[in-house]
């Protein structure tokens, strides 16, 4: 599973949500995460057509986009959506 | 044109411009320099800082000024975290930051430091009992914002001070940009404060830091030996005078001022109230400066854009992130989506009027009912 990670450092979403991610990654394994900065790496972005809210996760299997998480989630969210995609 | 935008930035205050102008005029000399005309314009600025020290009642802290709040919650947080790194690098802030600190916060964490966020209640205000499970042997700094941007929550800042009195490691700041000028402040147990003098009628370009003496930092901006040894650069003697200029003209009068502003904002609360669709983001720990609202019926954007047509300005989240429409505090706050997109901040001060509260109010009812 790939996943691009979109944050921006002024972003507080961004900073509460690394800690939960941090718990979530390390319960899948096999996940390659690419990050992206909503400022640093703009022209890249734009062509995500990413929307108002940070953070965004576009997840990819066999790079085909298959999920986009967006904004503040629980723990418990991020698991049952990757449970999800992992079936 | 009303004016309601007060907590981005403030008109400078007459008197303040006019003492900025002479200061410019009289001290233009480098305070650095050794000669009288130097040291007469260094003696000023010694005074000011004198005289802002007595303002916030210490004999603990130093004025460390700044081009501004960023530079000042900079030079705190990432001051405090370089210098004792070897200490720990565990830190910790809230889910309410002005943007300045969450970019620290977020900078510090890709560069080795660990970061937690602590829990907030209903209204915003910090969880204790989760800061205390928080604090680890590591943990260096806590920073903690006086009064929120967004919905004007004032946390409890004397009581966090008292209590992480417990954990001598740790240095505890507090940005109070939104605060200082409007509400009195206790500064005996914060280590480091930030603020900027154009929130209380001061130009723009200068702020400060106060730092207790006892607190090290690692300077941000290097360089010779200035006012104070964290913050290099030629003190720019004008603008440092009129922060102290600006800052005892808002202190003179912030009794007199905070009660008409709470006048005000009570009577304005009510009168929104009354429209179909307006929910209050604000809540009772809100300080009366600031009023967040959600129109549900219009996304933030649009109401803001009909109000300037009728050259009444307002805010869409905090200015210092407004490319973005939606509130990530308040669809923290209030759990819901539509409110975080159609939220907008109302600032008001002490030049406000009850006419331009009137003029509010029926220009929101005409979009209400468009």
């Amino acid at each position: 599973m790939k996943i691009l990670r979109i944050t921006a450092l002024w972003c507080s979403s961004c900073l509460i949500m690394k800690s939960r991610w941090k718990v979530v990654f390390e319960t899948f394994n096999e996940i390659e995460l690419i990050d992206y900065d909503y400022d640093q790496d703009e022209k890249l972005i734009k062509q995500l057509q990413i929307g108002q809210i940070l953070p965004v996760l576009i997840v990819f299997q066999n790079d085909i986009e298959v999920a986009r998480i967006i904004g503040e989630k629980s723990v418990k969210e991020l698991i049952k959506t990757f449970e999800g995609l992992s079936k | 044109m009303i004016y309601l935008d007060y907590s981005a930035t403030t008109p400078i205050h007459p008197e303040v411009l006019k003492y900025y102008v002479e200061i410019s005029k009289k001290f233009f000399a480098n305070p650095n320099s050794l000669h009288d005309l130097g040291q007469g314009a260094n003696n000023k600025i010694v005074e000011a800082s004198s005289r802002i020290c007595n303002i916030f009642h210490t004999v603990d802290h130093e004025v460390i000024y700044t081009s501004g709040a960023s530079e000042a919650n900079n030079l705190a947080i990432k001051g405090v975290a370089l210098k004792k790194q070897n200490l720990g690098k565990h830190i910790i802030t809230s889910p309410y930051e002005h943007s300045s600190v969450v970019a620290c916060f977020n900078y510090l964490s890709k560069n080795g430091f660990e970061v937690d966020v602590v829990k907030t209640n209903s209204f915003g205000l910090v969880d204790f009992e989760n800061l205390a499970s928080l604090i680890r042997d590591d943990t260096i700094l806590v920073s903690i914002g006086m009064v929120n941007s967004e919905i004007g929550f004032k946390q409890p800042i004397e009581e966090i001070g008292v209590f992480l009195k417990k954990y001598p490691q740790i240095t505890f700041h507090s940005d109070m940009t939104q605060a200082i000028g409007k509400i009195k402040v206790d500064i005996t147990n914060v280590d480091l404060i930030s603020f900027s003098a154009h929130k209380f009628y001061g130009l723009k370009g200068v702020g400060a830091l106060l730092r207790k003496k006892t607190i090290e930092l690692e300077p941000v901006i290097h360089g010779g030996r200035s006012t104070t040894n964290v913050r290099s650069g030629t003190p720019a003697t004008p603008l440092l005078l009129s922060l102290e200029k600006a800052l005892s003209l808002a202190c003179d009068s912030i009794d007199l001022n905070y009660e008409h502003v709470k006048r005000l904002s009570e009577y304005l609360i009510n009168e929104l109230l009354q429209i179909e669709s307006v929910t209050i983001n604000s809540n009772k720990y809100s300080i009366p400066h600031i009023l967040n609202l959600s129109v549900e019926k219009l996304e933030a954007h649009q109401l803001q854009t009909a109000l300037a047509k009728k050259e009444i300005y307002v805010s869409t989240q905090s200015a210092c992130n407004s490319s973005n429409a939606y509130s990530h505090s308040v669809f923290r706050l209030t759990g819901s989506e539509s409110r975080a997109k159609s939220s907008i901040r109302i600032s008001i001060s002490s030049l406000t009027t009850l006419n331009e509260m009137n003029q509010l109010v029926e220009a929101i009812k005409e979009e209400v009912s468009k």
